[in-house]
């Protein structure tokens, strides 16, 4: 997702400087080693040093003086250090800044609990005026590169790392706060956010493979403002809703409030513990354990259709 | 072409603001008065003899938001009506700096964050080539925030010759004498790359004649001042960071106002 955001950022900056403006610019929390060499050439590129409070305040700034500033950093940094920046300095005057955050969930696997933002959708989530943006997928990131021109205010887009496989191909029919259904079903609704959203394919694939048509899945790549309509559209009628996340729950409460009311359906939710990682390993065998293998969340869903 | 405010003119204002102050805390009942006096005759030059069209001013210690509002109205910048509510239940006057009022930059109610929004816009007016200078005036004591500090390194790595820091030097934080001494700040500064220098806080002749000046790198005026001045039961006391007057004392400390 990080080259590809480098790219589509790259092309921004050529276009403008076609035009002759310098509008968009990338700040960066010393960080992008070989991934942001050939911005740096075009000259819009600003290390902003590790001082992440500081690189806020300076993009916010930048923003009042009519600049589209990306800023970047590993998540914990870009927004938790700076927390009190983003929502006195950025939020609360509704400037155009884009925090562009690398790291989601357990991407930074091996990294340590110091690097995995577990609950990064529920701090985003809680400011006023930010979109949250959570792609699953190295083509979401290019549509929203797209698509972020026509927000007006501050956007955190989460990005995982780098080498992320591509999901499906309904990117071209992506809008900014509109859930996307990827697959479609009658019994199972399976709701996903981030590259967790591979996960939600697989099982839906699963299920379907043994009773076809059963499972459906929507994907919420915008976390806020969060498309509440269309998870409740869809989980009418459904015999089970089922969450997954690389979060401590931010998308199992949404939903949760989405469909509150109607009675019909089980819930479940695949989510990261309320914990700190203790483990090191691959993002996969993280997963595992604890119990988001693609494997256990079907066993559980086969569990309830069966019950 | 607008007429320049005179020295007499200068000193009226700090009067006519001073008093203004006395009764706009005692019937608000809002703090922070001794921090606004301290650093009252330094926004009354900016705004009056300093600040052009492409100027702009952020009042990083938001505590002094009171004495903003005035010199602020006292322009014409923010109307009767608004700064008649203050105080008042429904009013958007603040305590500290609200958004979205004509004239406040940035709401800064939480230190060390003005610094880095002056550098932002300093450094995208650079970029650009465009005129204009970035003014921030800083408490001493928030010159501890480490976000402060931050931007002292980002502003001198990058020569920000169009951003200007005023300390407003009380010796005073809330709860304490100034822990740092702003000797410290100075040198720091200094080591930053800055271009420093020491100047009377309440002298209006030397207040304009220093702070009309820029260099090549960002420039940091430690200005020495008095919590709570003109008024002399106030100065110099720290119990004035928090308490507001009552209405007998408003007579009283109106009276003593020259």
């Amino acid at each position: 997702m990080r080259n590809t955001f480098s790219r589509e950022l790259l092309k921004i900056i050529a276009e403008e400087q076609g035009r002759n403006e310098s509008r968009t610019w990338l700040m960066s929390g010393d960080l992008g080693f070989s991934a942001f060499e050939a911005i740096r050439e075009t000259g819009r590129f600003i290390n902003a040093g590790i001082s992440e409070q500081n690189m806020i305040g300076v993009a916010s700034g930048m923003a009042k003086e009519g600049k589209n500033v990306f800023v970047y950093s590993i998540i914990p940094f870009l927004l938790y250090r700076t927390f009190e920046q983003i929502r006195n300095d950025v939020c609360y005057p509704n400037l155009p800044v884009r925090l562009v955050g690398t790291g989601a969930g357990l991407s930074y696997s091996d990294a340590g609990a110091t690097h995995h933002p577990l609950e990064d959708l529920k701090v985003a989530d809680s400011l006023p005026s930010m979109t949250v943006l959570s792609p699953s997928d190295p083509k979401e990131v290019e549509a929203f590169m797209r698509l972020l021109k026509g927000v007006k205010g501050p956007i955190y887009l989460r990005l995982a790392r780098n080498g992320d496989p591509v999901l499906h191909d309904r990117h071209g029919s992506m809008a900014i706060g509109k859930a996307l259904r990827l697959v479609k079903g009658s019994k199972v609704l399976i709701v996903s956010t981030g590259i967790v959203t591979k996960t939600a394919l697989e099982v839906a694939g699963m299920l379907n493979s043994e009773d076809d048509g059963i499972a459906e899945v929507i994907e919420i790549h915008t976390f806020k403002p969060f498309d509440s309509e269309a998870v409740r559209s869809a989980a009418k009628g459904k015999d089970i809703v089922a969450t997954i996340e690389d979060n401590t729950g931010a998308l199992e409460n949404k939903v949760a409030v989405s469909i509150a009311g109607l009675q019909e359906q089980k819930f479940i939710s695949f989510k990261l513990p309320d914990q700190f990682t203790h483990i090191s390993g691959t993002k996969e065998y993280l997963f595992e354990a604890y119990g988001m293998g693609p494997r256990d969340v079907f066993n559980r869903i086969k569990g309830l259709l069966d019950e | 072409m607008m007429k320049m405010t005179s020295l007499q003119e200068l000193k009226a204002i700090g009067t006519e603001l001073r008093k203004e102050l006395v009764v706009k805390h005692s019937e608000a009942k809002m703090a922070h008065i001794g921090s606004d006096l301290s650093c009252l005759d330094i926004m009354i030059t900016l705004y009056f003899r300093v600040l052009g069209k492409d100027d702009h001013f952020i009042l990083s210690k938001g505590h002094a938001a009171l004495a903003l509002y005035a010199v602020l109205h006292k322009k014409g910048i923010i109307t009767d009506q608004v700064y008649g509510t203050l105080g008042k239940n429904g009013s958007m006057l603040g305590e500290h700096p609200i958004y979205g009022i004509k004239g406040i930059e940035a709401a800064t109610g939480s230190l060390g964050h003005g610094l880095s929004i002056g550098a932002g816009i300093a450094l995208a007016k650079k970029l650009d080539g465009s005129k204009g200078t970035v003014y921030v005036l800083l408490s001493d004591g928030e010159c501890q925030e480490g976000s402060t500090l931050e931007a002292m390194n980002f502003a001198g790595l990058h020569k920000l010759g169009n951003l200007v820091a005023i300390v407003d030097s009380n010796k005073f934080q809330a709860y304490d004498r100034t822990l740092i001494p702003d000797s410290q700040v100075q040198k720091e500064f200094d080591t930053a790359g800055w271009t420093t220098k020491r100047i009377p806080g309440h002298d209006f002749i030397e207040l304009e004649s220093n702070l009309r000046k820029t260099s090549a790198a960002p420039t940091l005026y430690i200005a020495d001042t008095v919590l709570g001045k003109g008024v002399s039961d106030m100065e110099d006391k720290l119990e004035w960071h928090y308490k507001s007057p009552t209405k007998e004392q408003v007579d009283e400390f109106v009276k003593k106002i020259k």
